[in-house]
């Protein structure tokens, strides 16, 4: 088992190189930079005298190097722990994506938990009870969930409850609440524009995870084992949530691995049609301005999540099946 | 079993129930409002804000009458003296806070008057040129100060000249009108509010350029105090312009909340991506006509959009949860917007964008096709483009009719059109040529041989080999150019051009104008203002990507020849340039508006040189009930002229 893990540790390092070289290319690959931009939108403002700052801002951010030395510098600083500076916002990168962290995190944090609470043991119960009036009730409603983009659920949720109340439920926090420092008015006001994204979210995710259990504990009801174990007389409970369940959680847990680095990239969207200040706006806005530390970072911070989601992953899964430990 | 599943609906259940208690927290009291408030009485010559007379009482400012100059500037309110207080709640789109920049640093040397019909005094108290227009004496406003209680001096202004202008280590140059001919100009300081300035050749339009929109003298004048610790000539602990460039910068400016201003607000807080909080500076130096210190409102409150401004700003304004939001009313949410103006207690003001056309097509006079050239050089050809555009139809179908088709030709409130054989000139001009006429343009692509000879449909040349006009389309972004150019494809090639409209992000299209790639190029939404905003847009002076008949000659022009592509001899673009060499040194107002409209005359005699759509259209603003003094007249789409900043924000107030 510790074999395994270094073994799969090691093998993460190359992974992670090629992440930065094609990570950086990404960014580098539309034309111009983010002079070029600068310039571009203070000519459309009228103000062409910025083109004459070209080369100097290029010689500022380091744009003048060519792209082989601007990688290496990024990479050496990277490893050093300093990700650049934004050269929209000019903070260091980390500065801004730990801003944002928080309601991120928070959303969707709160979103996995409920999703997943609600989706296993629906999906169990609808596997158990297939074709019953339940089952087919929540087969319905899965497929609605599913086919319902969450932007839109969120969009309809918004505008509802400002057809409702009169108030427009986006962002994070009303404008009197904006600048104030924390305190408990802050807090409901917070909650009270938190539960748009989250049942959004929630309502598509529970469905998925619906779907995804009840079908692979059908499959794996079906399987001779659980007859077999039937037969011997254990326990319909012992059956299914020792048995069954365990095996048909593997592919949830391999999705797991996924799931760490959708904490902060999951509904992009969602972020961009409710206003939400989150980690995922921000990384689009970055990419579109060819902010490259800082979109790069978040880049950087999206793959890692991957890998060392797709570890633990690897690992849960070692345990819950020996089988996988043999290779 | 049963008992089992039951468990696991309870589960279940209490999932849900965590659900809603994430969400169902029960509504806050609504934040309450804050009142206007009365003046405080100082006792002393001038009145303040309460919020600034408790600090005043408190001992953390000095009273007003020492915080304002001897002599403040006075600032006619545009209905009523106004009360102190509120919140300004905005949204700005801008990635570097332009629009917000826009309302609050519009405080150049001298500033438009409200409705646009000359300049006043602003840092500015007096100014005197020489007769040739080569000397100038600017007289700056006593005892201003910084937002910190320094006092502004000429030094602030020389600091930017002789520090970062004129340092190489700043990277920076001279911007228009600083510079004659490649000559810096020469500044002189008399006494700390005197400077004299020496060009090397006649410079008459030096103030109107100093004075444009909020990026030019409002920004030229820095805290030297503050920005000194940056500079390495200043600070040996320094060895680069990085930090300082970084605070120079108008787009970066406003994140160093450190940095003092002489705006009406500073920024307390910048979250970047997120909002900017301001409130407002206790040293501003401008009083209303009862005395009172301006700004009357306490702090802006203004949000940057995530995702899109305009659905963002729609929502917003029908909540009711925007103050006053100059920026981002589509015209399309117009009456949508208008329709529930009782619920959300707001009114709809509509200003003008001032726009010359809305999309704007740029035939290219450089492309690399010498055939296509010499069709964009003949004017039968671009006239026949121009007729082939059903510019009513464009109108009703894209612009909800609210536009007005026209030609391109400049702003009607430009100060030159405003005599009375500057309005026929206009008129002339923004009519001609823009009837649609598709009988007329056929008669007149036939006239040059441009026929149908393979028998597909679309004209071939006069030498019979395939003709395609290929126009550029920026594929992000403005829905509305889009549109507008899926109908005028199909317009020509009613006429028998086959057209191809190449849709590319703008940045690649910016890449292709500096390489003269472009046939026609379609931009959205444009506005320019003389010899003031923009004037590259009708006479080849710039080396930019909208200039008139390509970057290149443009820039040709520019670099004296030495770059770019020259205009073909005594063609119109040459003459054109030809009169704006001209234009810019002649001192005398009156002759160079005479000699403008002379220069306007080429485009009316040999036009279309460029050509235009549908343009004027409407710029709606929102203005919540209780905000006033709020103009009726306003010209948004040309950054040079201030808006909303050249209505005087700081003297809105809530009631």
């Amino acid at each position: 088992m510790i074999k395994y893990i270094v073994t799969r540790t090691i093998a993460m390092i190359p992974t992670f190189l090629l992440l930065t070289v094609f990570g950086f290319l990404l960014i580098e690959l539309p034309p111009g930079d983010y002079v070029t931009s600068y310039i571009r939108a203070q000519a459309a403002q009228g103000n062409t005298s910025a083109a004459d700052q070209e080369a100097s801002m290029r010689a500022q951010y380091g744009l003048d190097q060519p792209i082989v030395v601007r990688y290496g510098l990024w990479l050496s600083r990277f490893v050093r722990g300093d990700f650049g500076d934004s050269f929209e916002f000019r903070r260091p990168a980390t500065e801004i994506i730990g801003s944002r962290l928080g309601v991120t995190l928070t959303i969707s944090i709160c979103a996995f938990l409920i999703s997943w609470g609600i989706g296993i043991p629906l999906g169990i119960y609808s596997a158990t009870h297939q074709y019953s009036r339940t089952d087919n009730f929540l087969t319905t409603v899965t497929f609605v969930g599913l086919g319902i983009p969450d932007f839109l659920l969120g969009l309809l949720l918004l505008v509802t409850v400002w057809m409702l109340t009169g108030e427009v439920l986006t962002g994070m926090n009303s404008s009197a609440y904006a600048s104030a420092p924390w305190s408990v008015g802050k807090v409901l006001d917070f909650l009270k524009h938190l539960w748009i994204p989250v049942t959004a979210v929630v309502i598509t995710g529970t469905a998925w995870i619906m779907r995804v259990m009840r079908g692979n504990l059908l499959d794996q009801l079906g399987r001779p084992y659980v007859t077999a174990l039937r037969a011997r007389g254990l326990p319909e409970r012992v059956v299914i949530y020792k048995h069954a369940v365990r095996n048909a959680l593997h592919p949830l847990v391999m999705s797991l691995g996924q799931t760490l680095a959708w904490l902060i990239s999951g509904f992009t969207i969602i972020s961009l049609v409710l206003d939400l200040p989150t980690v995922q706006s921000i990384y689009l806005r970055a990419m579109l301005q060819q902010d490259v530390y800082l979109g790069g970072t978040i880049l950087i911070l999206i793959g890692v999540l991957i890998l060392i989601g797709t570890l633990l992953a690897d690992i849960l899964l070692a345990w819950l099946d020996p089988r996988i430990r043999l290779y | 079993m049963r008992k089992r599943i039951s468990i696991v609906l309870v589960i279940s259940v209490v999932t849900m129930l965590l659900l809603a208690a994430c969400g169902g927290a029960p509504a806050p009291a609504a934040a309450p409002a804050e009142q206007a408030a009365p003046p405080a009485s100082t006792g002393g010559k001038y009145n303040e804000a309460p919020m600034l007379a408790e600090k005043v009482a408190a001992g953390e400012l000095p009273p007003v009458d020492e915080r304002l100059p001897a002599a403040p500037l006075v600032i006619e309110p545009v209905e009523e003296v106004g009360q102190y207080g509120g919140v300004w709640r905005m949204v700005d789109s801008q990635n570097d806070n332009g629009w917000l920049r826009q309302t609050i640093w519009v405080e150049p040397m001298l500033k438009w008057n409200r409705d646009m019909s000359g300049m006043r005094p602003n840092l500015l108290e007096s100014f005197t040129w020489n007769d040739d227009a080569t000397v100038l004496t600017t007289k700056f406003r006593e005892g201003i100060k910084w937002s910190d209680g320094e006092p502004l001096t000429v030094d602030d202004f020389l600091f930017w000249w002789n520090d970062i202008i004129l340092d190489p280590a700043a990277g920076q140059s001279p911007p228009t009108g600083a510079a004659v001919g490649g000559q810096p100009m020469q500044v002189e300081k008399v006494d700390d509010y005197t400077l004299t300035f020496t060009f090397a050749a006649s410079n008459p339009l030096f103030l109107d350029y100093m004075s444009r929109g909020s990026y030019s003298s409002s920004v030229y004048v820095v805290p030297a105090h503050y920005l000194e610790q940056y500079h390495p000539k200043y600070n040996s602990a320094v060895t680069d312009m990085t930090e300082l460039l970084n605070r120079y910068n108008a787009t970066s400016r406003m994140q160093y909340a450190d940095m003092p201003t002489f705006a009406a607000w500073m920024v307390t807080d910048y979250v970047p991506g997120e909002r900017v909080s301001l409130e407002r500076n206790p040293y501003y130096w401008k009083v209303d006509t009862a005395g009172n210190q301006l700004p009357y409102i306490d702090r802006l409150e203004v949000q940057i959009p995530q995702g899109n401004a305009i659905e963002l700003v729609l929502l917003k304004a029908l909540a009711g949860e925007l103050d006053m939001q100059t920026r981002d009313v589509d015209l399309k949410d117009v009456p949508l917007v208008i329709e529930n103006a009782d619920a959300g207690d707001y009114h709809v003001v509509m200003w003008n964008r001032g726009d010359y056309a809305w999309p704007w097509l740029i035939p290219m006079y450089d492309y690399p096709d010498e055939g296509i050239v010499d069709l964009m050089y003949t004017k039968e050809f671009r006239r026949a483009l121009s007729y082939a555009i059903n510019r009513d139809q464009l109108n009703e179908v894209v612009h909800l009719g609210l536009g007005q088709p026209r030609q391109f030709a400049l702003s009607a409130e430009s100060p030159e059109f405003l005599s009375d054989e500057g309005k026929k000139v206009y008129e002339e001009w923004s009519q001609s040529y823009a009837a649609y006429d598709p009988e007329q343009a056929k008669a007149l692509l036939d006239g040059l041989g441009l026929k149908d000879v393979d028998g597909d449909g679309f004209r071939e040349r006069a030498d019979g080999t395939p003709l395609e006009l290929i126009v550029d389309v920026p594929s992000d972004g403005d829905k509305l150019t889009i549109d507008a150019m899926d109908m005028i494809q199909q317009q020509w090639e009613e006429v028998g051009l086959k057209t191809t409209l190449n849709m590319a992000a703008w940045s690649v299209i910016d890449q292709r104008a500096a390489a003269g790639e472009i046939m026609i190029r379609a931009w959205g939404s444009a506005a320019a203002w003389g010899l003031i905003s923009a004037p590259t847009v009708w006479t080849p002076i710039e080396g930019v990507t909208y200039s008139v008949g390509g970057q290149r000659i443009g820039q040709y022009y520019q670099s004296l020849g030495a770059e770019g592509v020259a205009p073909r001899a005594g063609s119109m673009l040459e003459k054109l340039q030809d009169a704006y060499t001209d234009l810019i040194s002649t001192v005398d107002p009156a002759e160079r508006d005479q000699k403008l409209l002379d220069a306007y005359r080429i485009h009316i005699d040999e036009g279309p040189i460029t050509i235009g759509t549908v343009g004027e259209h409407p710029s709606p603003v929102i203005v919540k009930n209780n905000v006033h003094n709020v103009p009726e007249t306003g010209i948004v789409a040309s950054w040079d002229l201030g808006f909303p900043g050249t209505a005087d924000p700081e003297q809105f107030f809530f009631r």
